[in-house]
């Protein structure tokens, strides 16, 4: 705590060149950390999914997902709650099988989106709006595997 | 009796005497055996009219009343001496007559004589229809019912079944392990859905799914196990049979270069480690392939030692090709008696694949169906053997996820006829990732209902390469996530994914 007292202190008295190479530090720093508290594992790894599957399907895929309409206004709630359940579905996955399972979960909702009858857009805020159904498109899928806790199964085979 | 080819006419004899004359246990039996159309005349006569005596008056007409039945024979003055001179030597002879002797008998009596009364009435019949203009294969056929009639093989002695003080009664306890053929599939196995003697065990699948692949796998392991195997296709040619069966056995690939194989190797990816304990770390195995169809000369010398070394085992595989259409029951029980007679050969197991391309009277395909399913399982019973059959599921089965037995194709009496059936089912998703489920839709002596997963690897022709139990885990989880309602576990409640089902989801998009 002395030390951060210290610099406190201590800043005033920078001139403003040394003043922006603080900054540009801390801004590093604070990259670092962020990156830090947020490991592999706690990745949006259904996100990643639905963008390789997109990519896949020859798609465009928006560089900014933030700058998107409100669409996918939700989905970070959505998208927690489905990969809760998938992850229970799925016991033992490491951080690269659950990618593949991203991709796999994103083709079988796509697949499910394709079998409608009157089809939507296939676009990445279309999939992120229905992404509360991709325990339902994963069942008609893999029918079982989900209260079977064998949809590790799927990455694996 | 040293003189073999008195015995039918002094066996008759005795037979009609045990009939007209004794009244105990034995020739109760043999009145029950008897036939009076073998016998030669006047004692076919003699034998039905005291047949009818005893039908009428539960015992033998006997020296009392013989009079009263050939009254009117013994009163003509023609008849009187043909017949006096018969009953009178019986009569004499009833009370030393070994009974016993005769009931043992008379069963070899019986075949021997239908066999004579079918080679006349072959005869007969041939030179009736070929004056008549028949058509020489119409007679060919006709001559092939009446002889497949005379060989129709009866072996062993009339059972009468046992009563629950008998010591049969606790047979279930005896019972032997070689009467049933595992198929590898341990969750299968363990609940006994798989091919037993006397029972009929049917695999339903949806058009082009595995349905040829399962009745080549458990050909196969009836193989393995040491049993006999009668393959009976409708379908698929004899040589592409056969392709499979070896590669089934030698683990072989149609194909050097297939898109499934990575770095010229089959990757398999198994469902468990060794131990049984499911594990989810990326283990790949690598399926060793022997030989390659498609280098024939290297694959025909391969094939052709390993057969060598195994024939023993080989020569207990028979396949056999009728066109689609053309083989009817009939034939089917005339073929297995040609071949027992022919070659010495009898099945354990009969793959028949499928009985819905047999010959049937296709304008009332529903009850025929039944009835030929029926004859199947008679069949088994008859002849001490498993049969495995094949058939398709309807339109529905086609889209279902899960097929069930309601998707039968044709009579549902198929699924009440059959000891046990399997159901397979295989998304589109599923076939990409080589993975089916099996669902056991009914199992005789067994809990049923429960849907086992198998991984598969159909390039070296592996129906089943691991299997792991469906439990229902997360079920409330998932019924409540995805809003599906699961009543019960009845086959019939299972939830299929159908478009209705669905539509409110849709209505969303």
């Amino acid at each position: 705590m002395n030390n951060f007292i210290n610099v406190m202190k201590a800043l005033p008295t920078f001139s403003q060149k040394e003043l922006t190479e603080i900054r540009t530090h801390c801004q590093f720093l604070l990259q670092q950390y962020r990156n830090d508290t947020k490991p592999i594992d706690n990745e949006d790894w259904l996100m990643l999914g639905f963008i390789s599957e997109l990519e896949r399907l020859g798609l465009y895929v928006p560089v900014n997902i933030k700058n998107s309409q409100r669409s996918n206004a939700g989905y970070t709630t959505v998208s927690t709650e489905v990969r809760r359940l998938l992850e229970l579905a799925a016991p033992g996955l490491d951080a690269v099988q659950k990618r593949s399972l991203g991709q796999i979960a994103a083709k079988a909702l796509v697949d499910y989106i394709q079998s409608w009858r009157d089809p939507i857009e296939l676009s990445l805020p279309n999939l992120l709006l229905h992404a509360r159904q991709v325990p339902v498109a994963i069942d008609r899928a893999y029918p079982g595997y989900l209260e079977a806790q064998l949809l590790g199964l799927t990455v694996r085979a | 009796m040293a003189d073999d080819d008195k015995l039918p006419q002094a066996i008759q004899e005795s037979i009609v005497t045990a009939i007209a004359f004794c009244s105990d246990d034995n020739s109760a039996l043999i009145s029950n055996l008897a036939d009076p159309e073998t016998f030669d005349p006047p004692l076919d006569d003699i034998a039905y009219r005291c047949l009818e005596h005893r039908r009428k008056y539960k015992r033998a007409p006997g020296r009392e009343h013989m009079d009263d039945v050939f009254a009117h024979e013994l009163e003509d003055k023609k008849l009187n001496q043909q017949y006096y001179r018969l009953l009178q030597p019986m009569s004499a002879n009833a009370d030393r007559l070994d009974t016993t002797y005769v009931l043992n008998n008379i069963s070899d009596f019986t075949q021997l004589r239908k066999l004579r009364q079918g080679i006349a009435r072959a005869a007969e019949h041939y030179q009736s229809h070929q004056k008549g203009g028949k058509s020489s294969s119409e007679i060919s056929a006709d001559l092939k019912e009446i002889f497949r009639e005379c060989l129709r093989i009866q072996e062993g002695p009339r059972d009468y079944g046992f009563s629950m003080a008998d010591d049969a009664a606790l047979g279930f306890l005896d019972k032997n392990p070689n009467d049933s053929c595992p198929l590898n599939i341990p969750e299968v196995d363990r609940v006994g859905c798989i091919p037993t003697k006397q029972e009929l065990l049917v695999f339903m699948a949806a058009r082009n799914r595995g349905k040829s692949f399962f009745a080549h796998h458990c050909g196969k392991f009836a193989l393995l196990h040491g049993w006999t195997v009668f393959h009976y296709t409708l379908e698929n040619s004899p040589e592409m049979s056969a392709q499979r069966y070896y590669q089934m056995l030698f683990s072989g690939t149609r194909h050097a270069k297939d898109p499934r194989n990575k770095d010229g190797k089959f990757i398999y990816t198994p469902l468990r480690e060794d131990d049984g304990e499911l594990v989810h770390q990326l283990i790949e195995r690598v399926v060793p392939i022997n030989f390659v169809i498609d280098r024939a000369t290297d694959t025909r010398a391969y094939l052709k030692r390993r057969v060598k070394e195994e024939n023993y085992r080989m020569q207990n595989l028979r396949l056999r090709r009728f066109p689609t259409g053309k083989l009817s029951f009939d034939m089917l029980e005339q073929d297995l008696d040609e071949i027992q007679l022919v070659h010495k050969q009898r099945p354990d197991l009969l793959i028949i694949d499928s009985p819905q391309l047999m010959k049937y009277d296709r304008r009332h395909t529903f009850e025929m169906l039944g009835e030929l399913y029926a004859n199947l399982r008679g069949l088994a019973v008859e002849r001490n053997l498993a049969v495995v059959a094949t058939h398709q599921g309807n339109r529905k089965s086609e889209s279902a996820s899960i097929v069930t037995g309601s998707q039968i194709a044709g009579s549902i009496d198929i699924l009440g006829i059959a000891d046990n059936a399997i159901t397979y089912s295989q998304t589109a998703s599923e076939e990409t990732k080589g993975l089916a489920r099996l669902y056991l839709q009914k199992v005789r002596n067994d809990n049923a209902r429960d849907m086992v997963l198998i991984s598969q690897h159909y390039p070296s022709g592996q129906f089943c390469m691991d299997s792991h139990n469906m439990s229902r885990a997360l079920r409330d989880m998932v019924s409540a996530y995805t809003g599906k309602q699961r009543v019960n576990d009845d086959a019939d409640d299972i939830d299929d994914d159908d478009d209705e089902a669905e539509a409110p989801l849709r209505r969303k998009g």
